[in-house]
């Protein structure tokens, strides 16, 4: 072998050994590209999940569909870096769309034909301007678009992307969005349907979100309407408790009173002959007289009679007044007197009055009455140790059924309320403590009328009553007066 | 610094101010009294409303008032007389200089997905930016060359600092047009630039002068007065394999390299070995040649093919100067060293600089390193190491180019896939 023999053998060695390390270095840099293909793709992976994480992360069960609708907007806009993005949701086939597009409330838009074609039939995501597309539907989802928006300009570098997700019925959850200047590269990176599962999984959360929201809706409307309903029941089922009472109370009354009334009548002719033989009988004894004091015994008796009568006649209401303007506070403080010899020196009396008090309509005598027996009832009820409390306040009382049934009316009253702390009432006998001949007190002392006639003074006047009491809470008597001169409603 | 080093990093200073080495505030208001300048952009859609929101912004960054210039780089799809018209009426009595671009850099942020403007509006009494549009670009380069040669003459407005041009990126041979710009150009006088761009469609790149837009042009301007000039140039691509030479070629045509055909050459190291020339080839490889530096030392300027004849299986390089005979390096791209080299590109610049803020910065950045390579995080891994290399307050715009334009060993270069900086510097007094 001679040197140039040997060099040349040495050229070929070091060639093909070149050869080698060229393949092997093709071979890197091809591993190379499809590295950087990958690790690109895993990044925008990545970058997608976050933003689909943060997007489920965000949601809460009280979201309305409008947050759900702006937060998915947000993230598209700044994964695509695109100038608008648009939500359309279609209700119930019809022919209008919901369209979302930048801050506000969502509009309603007249969808074309064509745009309503495609939408009824759907073929995933797709990416305008395509060429199968028929230009009418690609001009339709431009308007809807661009329509909407302050730019109506063309621009021929822009692109549209949309993409519908059908609901299960009628819903259909769709979004578009307009690009700018995205060219077939960027298109292929960001926007290609095909390869982006990313695009179908936040148009079926957003599909989900549109029907989500509006079962949603749908279940809040429903339960209050369920809620409006039963408080409504609730409402007239106590007014009619009270309304059935009242009348129960009011038939018994009325039907008490026609009988007291009937006796009394019949009474009050037969007592008039016995107190006028009485009178003719004593004057003819004279006054030093043989059986004299017999005939004041009968004539005393018979008074007495005559006053029960007309009490009884009081609660039948078929008593004359003789009703009379009349500031209540003023009445008040001039009978505190009688209400303090009534009491007794055991019992504190206080007055809490309103200012200012309507003027009500009374006949004095009568409200000597109400007063005289609601402050007996007190003292007895303390049995002379004890307090009670008398305030006057203006009211105001719309139409109650318990009201239409003791006859008052709604409008202003005058109430005065009288207050002891004494042994109270169970509930037996407050159901019947209005009852004429109604007493818990000892034969002979009570005559169980004073309540009967209170009740009777204050349904003529046009007022009513109302009663709080608990056996050792005390007693409360409300007593409403209507307002005088008032216009009655 | 082995020769990969070298390659991947490299600044020039033509015009070397000394080093200031005041401490960094106080030269920085130094600065601000000579050359003030502000950057604003927009990334609304409509021209007018974009153009007036850019421009405002500039003036604002600028510390109001009005501007004596203001360079005006726009994403396509915006009308732009529009958009130059709303930018001019913003800004009365400056001139406009600028281009199409596929993103634009204003500030911290890259914008290459939306439509976006970026203003930088510069006020200065001691320097002087004069703006040029030459037509017929395609047709005769050389003429274009010597047109704004000519038009940069002006001894009125003080010595010559810098030429920035920024011709049509498709069509014309940038190679000789800058032959013949700094045969006319006075010795020493840098010339830096980018090529417009469009939105990866290569179709139609805009060139503009105040008002008017123009295709087919070199847009630019000449910076008058004494001003300081620094300028980076880094690539960050590695070679592959062996030096091979170009065997025929045909005006910017490369048909042949060591004897096979170029896209045969190409193909066997790109993945899956595809029949066609998209974005992502583009940027994946690229052709270096060999360039004789100032002390002996060896630089590449890399090139990338814009076109493929699949008859020939020839690519075409922009630009020219790859001619048969010429011996070549095939390079990857290498993410990691397209971040690192630009940095310490950057870093460079500031240390040779003694740490004085620029008054502005100009970066010329290859389209196909932002979103293309980096995705999202273009910005986090491109933008901010450079920023807080030079100055996080320094204005700053630029653009994502077709092809990149600066001084490598001594002469004015047309490169692809790298960037370069340019940053104006007020001189000491
Ligand atoms: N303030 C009260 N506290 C507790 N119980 C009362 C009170 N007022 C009335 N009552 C009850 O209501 C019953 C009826 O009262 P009403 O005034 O009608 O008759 P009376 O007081 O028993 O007899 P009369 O008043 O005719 O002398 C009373 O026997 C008593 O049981
Ligand atoms: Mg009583």
């Amino acid at each position: 072998m001679t040197a140039p023999d040997e060099a040349e053998g040495e050229l070929a060695r070091l060639r093909a050994q070149n050869a080698m390390l060229d393949d092997q270095l093709k071979v890197l840099v091809r591993t190379e590209q499809r590295l950087f293909g990958s690790q690109r793709a895993l990044d925008r992976e990545l970058l997608r999940a976050r933003a689909l994480a943060d997007l489920a992360l965000a949601s809460s069960p009280q979201d309305t569909l409008d947050g759900v609708v702006r937060r998915a907007m947000a993230l598209l806009a700044s994964l695509f870096r695109v100038d608008r993005v648009v939500v359309v949701s279609r209700e119930g086939g019809a022919d209008d769309l919901l369209v979302w597009t930048g801050e506000g409330a969502p509009a309603r838009a007249a969808a074309l034909p064509a745009l309503l074609g495609w939408l009824a039939a759907p073929q995933g995501p797709a990416v305008w301007p395509t060429s199968g597309d028929p230009p009418e539907r690609l001009r339709a989802l431009f308007s809807l678009v661009e329509g909407l928006g302050e730019h109506a300009a063309p621009d021929p570098s822009a692109s549209l992307a949309a993409l519908v997700a059908p609901g299960e019925s009628d819903a259909v959850g769709v979004f578009a969005w307009r690009t700018t200047r995205m060219r077939a590269l960027f298109l292929a990176e960001s926007l290609s349907p095909a390869h982006d599962p990313f695009l179908q999984l936040v148009a079926d959360y957003l599909r989900r979100a549109v029907e989500g929201a509006r079962l949603a809706a749908a279940l809040e409307r429903r339960r209050r309407e369920l809620a409006e309903a039963n408080d409504r029941l609730t409402a007239s089922l106590s007014s009619l408790r009270e309304a059935q009472e009242a009348l129960v109370q009011a038939q018994k009354m009325e039907a008490v009173g026609r009988l007291a009334g009937g006796v009394a009548h019949d009474f009050n002719n037969m007592l008039a002959i016995i107190l006028g033989s009485a009178s003719i009988a004593l004057r003819r004894v004279g006054p030093e007289g043989a059986l004299r004091e017999e005939l004041e015994t009968i004539r005393e008796a018979a008074q007495r009679s005559a006053d029960l009568t007309r009490q009884l006649l009081t609660v039948a209401r078929k008593q004359a007044s003789a009703p009379r303007v009349m500031d209540l506070n003023a009445a008040l403080a001039a009978r505190r007197n009688l209400i303090v010899r009534l009491l007794g020196d055991g019992v504190d009396l206080a007055f809490d009055v309103a200012e200012v008090l309507f003027s009500v309509e009374v006949d004095p005598t009568q409200l000597d009455q109400i007063v005289t027996n609601l402050a007996v009832n007190a003292h007895d009820a303390t049995e002379g140790a004890g307090r009670v409390l008398v305030r006057t306040a203006n009211r105001r009382f719309e139409d109650t059924e318990a009201m239409r049934a003791a006859g008052a009316r709604p409008g202003d009253y005058a109430e005065l309320a009288f207050s002891d702390d004494g042994c109270g009432m169970d509930a037996p006998t407050l159901a019947r403590a209005f009852d004429p001949f109604f007493t818990t007190k000892p034969e002979g002392k009570g005559t169980g009328l004073g309540l009967a006639t209170v009740y009777g003074i204050v349904k003529q006047g046009g007022g009513f009553l109302e009663v709080e009491s608990a056996p050792g809470a005390g007693t409360t008597f409300h007593v409403y007066l209507p307002r005088a001169g008032a216009p009655r409603a | 610094m082995d020769e990969l080093e070298r390659a991947a990093r490299r600044t020039f200073a033509p015009r070397l101010p000394v080093g200031d080495r005041r401490d960094p505030a106080a030269a920085r208001s130094a600065v601000g009294a000579r050359l003030r300048a502000g950057v604003g952009h927009s990334v609304l859609r409509d021209p007018v409303a974009a153009g007036r929101q850019a421009a405002q912004g500039a003036i604002a960054a600028l510390g109001g008032g009005s501007a004596d210039f203001a360079l005006v780089f726009a994403t396509e799809g915006y009308a732009h007389e529009a958009l130059l018209g709303a930018i001019a009426d913003a800004l009365p009595g400056a001139r406009l200089s600028g281009c199409s671009a596929e993103g634009v850099i204003a500030g911290a942020r890259s914008h290459e997905r939306e439509h976006a403007v970026a203003v930088l509006a510069v006020r200065s009494a001691a320097v002087a930016f004069r703006p040029f549009l030459v037509e017929s670009y395609g047709r005769d380069p050389a003429a274009t060359g010597r047109a704004i040669a000519a038009a940069c003459a002006d001894p009125a407005v003080g010595p010559l600092a810098a030429v920035v041009v920024l011709p049509d990126g498709l069509r014309g041979d940038a190679g000789a047009l800058l032959d013949a710009l700094e045969g006319a150009l006075p010795g020493s006088v840098p010339i830096v630039g980018g090529a417009a761009a469009d939105a990866w469609r290569y179709e139609r790149t805009q060139q503009f002068l105040d008002r008017r837009v123009a295709s087919d042009a070199v847009a630019g301007f000449a910076i008058h007065g004494e001003v300081g000039v620094r300028i980076g140039v880094s690539h960050g691509c590695a070679p592959i394999g062996l030096e091979r030479v170009i065997t025929r070629a045909d005006r910017g045509w490369v048909e042949e390299i060591d004897g096979r055909p170029a896209w045969q050459v190409f193909r066997e190291y790109l993945d899956a070995e595809p029949d066609h020339l998209d974005p992502e080839g583009v940027v994946y490889l690229a052709l270096a040649s060999t360039v004789e530096g100032p002390a002996g030392s060896r630089t590449l300027v890399v090139r990338t093919p814009s076109e493929l004849d699949p008859e020939r299986g020839a690519l075409f390089f922009a630009g020219g100067g790859l001619d048969a005979g010429v011996a070549v390096r095939l390079m990857r791209r290498d993410a990691a060293l397209v971040r690192e080299s630009a940095r310490a590109c950057a870093e460079d610049l500031a240390v040779a600089a003694g740490h004085a803020a620029p008054s502005l910065v100009l970066q010329f950045d290859c389209a196909g390193r932002g979103r293309l390579l980096f995705g999202e995080r273009t910005d986090a891994t491109i933008l901010d190491p450079l920023r807080s290399a030079l100055g996080t307050d320094v204005p700053w715009i630029g653009f994502q180019t077709f092809g990149e334009i600066a001084p490598v060993g001594g002469r004015a270069r047309y490169h692809n896939y790298t960037v370069v900086f340019c940053a104006l510097y007020e001189p000491p007094r």
